[in-house]
């Protein structure tokens, strides 16, 4: 059969063939130099002094980071946590952001709106608006207390279920805008073949929009992964002891034990950790659906 | 889940069967539209629209955009549903029913691919949705690979494809599980013309073999012409004409058909009580015993190709006109000429050997039949 339209026959499409003009590289600048004197530059002096013992180059520090003992264990607790706050964050804003994505679009922005004031408050605030109202005294154990569901107060405050109450709250805006994006690039003329080519809106969903959407959902996990990660205000205030992060810990070496050998290798193994996991998710992703991040969308 | 779909190709063993699929005739449904009517707000999209498809029949939808022949394929295909009237399949209201319940096959204008599904899954899931078994769904699927000539492409996914690949895909995924009923908005819409008129052959014979019914929506006149076994022609939601492709372009019943349907040059005509009618800008009169009854506003539609250069006999009318402009396309000449009343028209002849072509100012005799004159109604003008 005769074929007049020529297309690209490479997988990737377009955009691997497509090489940037060199004369184009100048609007990387900005990003470029502020990249490098506020990340690559510190990251590595960081490092330098994580491989520093008393006397020249020594693993001492990492050896005390991630030997047995409690610096392990909180490094340990700390994915333990993001990785379940990811995961809620997915869980809870896919629906929303679902949704949000089936509204007319001129009803989206209204709603988006909402969704996004959060973001607006600072963390420390919306953080001590969890003090308030999870507090021994506070709103929830109040209402409680007067209709007689419980005798006494809960201990509700600085359990882990606070902190990852409070943080999926300052995490799942960010959640919700990342799912939401993909969605709305979901040609929804695919969902009505599926339907008349025999799917109910069920099987429509799970066939074509699930996986179609699923890239968006992987983004915004790793995204609210590694923001948990690095997760300070939020665990301090509202978790207990037993919820210091890693980067509360970081904390303590640098400002109160001045240990900064000890703090910039945790910080080291903080970085490596959160790439590692990351990308071990994206590639596990890839090999399940053969997509990158970015989802199908046409 | 239950299985949602009743197929009717499906034989009473439960598994669909492979000699049904190459060897019997897939019969067409027959539909009709009952009074379908249909508004968005206030603006009535569909206004009581009737219509009956027979089995088999391959029936053009032709309108411009806003014209209701999407909202009509829509409420067909139960993507919106209609304010009143019924639609029957086969004697059936299906009106209540979902998409996935109607059995209709469907391809659409931008294809819609699964985009994240090779071109073997795309066509493999209306089978699938109906829970073939595995083997089967093999066999139907490089069946339908081989009838649409894709069957090296299985493994490619469709962003990998060019325009008219994905189009055959779109078209086998939506004849893989034998519908009694296919229906295509405007499918040719994003190719260029080449393809498009070889797919048109393509479709149509691949239609004769399936047997299947047919519902085309295009804008395309010449497209319409060119594949229906019947057109309607639908304006502002409501029916303007149905007829043969032949009966749409001979006999319009409207200006509105006259013009959209082919080329026309429409000139007003005076119709007299006495059975005369007058085209004063060919400065023609003749006599026409039927217009006496007729009305309104009226328009001589006059096809390019009736307009000759030849000796005039009997009640020829003759006109004289002045040539502006001689397009020379090959095996044709087209002309557009200013009469000694003023109108321009246009007209064409078929290039004989080394004819001289005229040029512009050269005043040349044109002769017409009166029987080839259509008189057609304004209906904006004379309301229906």
């Amino acid at each position: 059969m005769s074929d007049g339209v020529a297309m690209p026959r490479d997988g990737k499409g377009a955009a691997r063939g497509r090489r940037a003009p060199l004369s184009s590289l100048w609007l990387l600048a900005p990003a470029a130099v502020l990249f490098l004197f506020v990340f690559i530059l510190p990251v590595g002096e960081v490092a330098l002094w994580s491989v520093q013992g008393e006397a020249g180059l020594s693993a001492e520090n990492y050896e005390a980071a991630l030997g047995a003992g409690p610096y392990r264990t909180i490094l340990f607790g700390t994915l333990q946590l993001s990785f379940g706050v990811a995961c809620a964050c997915i869980l809870v804003g896919y629906p929303a952001a679902y949704f949000l994505a089936s509204r007319p679009p001129r009803n989206r922005t209204l709603l988006l709106l909402l969704i996004l004031t959060p973001l607006w408050v600072s963390v420390l605030v919306r953080t001590f608006g969890w003090i308030v109202v999870l507090g021994r005294e506070g709103l929830v154990n109040s209402m409680l207390i007067g209709i007689g569901a419980v005798d006494g107060p809960l201990q509700m405050l600085y359990t882990r279920g606070a902190v990852y109450v409070a943080m999926v709250q300052v995490l799942l805006p960010v959640a919700i805008l990342v799912m939401f994006s993909t969605m709305t690039t979901i040609n929804r003329s695919l969902l009505m073949a599926s339907r008349i080519l025999g799917a109910s809106p069920w099987r429509g969903f799970v066939h074509i929009f699930l996986p179609l959407s699923a890239g968006g959902a992987v983004n915004a996990w790793m995204l609210t992964f590694v923001l948990a990660l690095g997760f300070f205000i939020t665990p301090a205030l509202v978790g207990g002891p037993k919820e210091t992060m890693i980067a509360n810990l970081i904390a303590t070496q640098i400002t109160l034990t001045l240990d900064w050998g000890l703090g910039s290798a945790l910080g080291m193994v903080l970085v490596v950790a959160g790439f590692a996991v990351v990308g071990a998710i994206a590639l596990l992703f890839r090999r399940v659906t053969g997509l990158s991040g970015h989802g199908g969308s046409r | 889940m239950v299985p949602t779909m009743v197929d009717v190709n499906k034989p009473s063993s439960g598994t669909l069967n492979r000699e049904a699929f190459s060897k019997a005739k897939a019969t067409g449904a027959t539909i009709e539209f009952q009074s379908v009517r249909k508004a968005y707000g206030s603006v009535t999209a569909l206004h009581d629209f009737s219509l009956t498809i027979h089995p088999g029949e391959f029936l053009t939808i032709l309108g411009s955009s806003g014209s209701g022949k999407t909202t009509a394929l829509n409420a067909l295909a139960g993507f919106s549903g209609a304010d009143s009237g019924d639609i029957l399949i086969d004697g059936k209201s299906v009106i209540d029913e979902p998409p996935e319940r109607r059995n209709l096959g469907m391809v659409f204008q931008n294809y819609s691919l699964f985009p994240h599904m090779t071109v073997f899954d795309n066509i493999a899931f209306p089978l699938r949705m109906r829970r073939a078994p595995r083997r089967e769904i093999n066999e139907r699927v490089e069946r339908v690979l081989e009838i649409v000539r894709l069957g090296a492409l299985a493994r490619r996914m469709p962003r990998d494809l060019s325009g008219g690949q994905q189009q055959r895909v779109a078209f086998a995924r939506a004849i893989v599980f034998e519908p009694p009923v296919l229906l295509m908005d405007e499918p040719l819409g994003a190719l260029d013309l080449k393809l498009r008129e070889a797919l048109q052959f393509e479709i149509k014979e691949i239609q004769h073999q399936l047997g299947c019914t047919v519902v085309y929506v295009t804008h395309d006149q010449r497209e319409a012409l060119a594949m229906s076994s019947r057109i309607v022609v639908l304006r502002d939601g409501r029916i303007e004409q149905v007829g043969t492709p032949s009966e749409m372009y001979d006999a319009p019943k409207s200006r509105f058909v006259a013009d959209f349907i082919g080329q026309t040059n429409l000139l007003a005509a005076d119709l007299s009580m006495a059975g005369s009618v007058s085209i004063s800008e060919l400065g023609a009169v003749y006599r026409d015993a039927d217009s006496r009854a007729r009305q309104g506003a009226w328009y001589a539609s006059v096809r390019p190709e009736k307009l000759q250069r030849r000796p005039a006999e009997g009640s020829d009318i003759a006109v004289d006109v002045t040539v502006q402009e001689a397009v020379f396309l090959g095996d044709v000449i087209e002309y557009s000429a200013r009469t000694a009343h003023g109108a321009l028209i246009h007209f064409r002849e078929q290039r004989r050997d080394r004819d001289r072509i005229p040029e512009r100012g050269e005043t040349i005799g044109l002769v017409l039949r009166p029987s080839d004159v259509v008189l057609v109604p304004d209906l904006a003008k004379t309301g229906r």
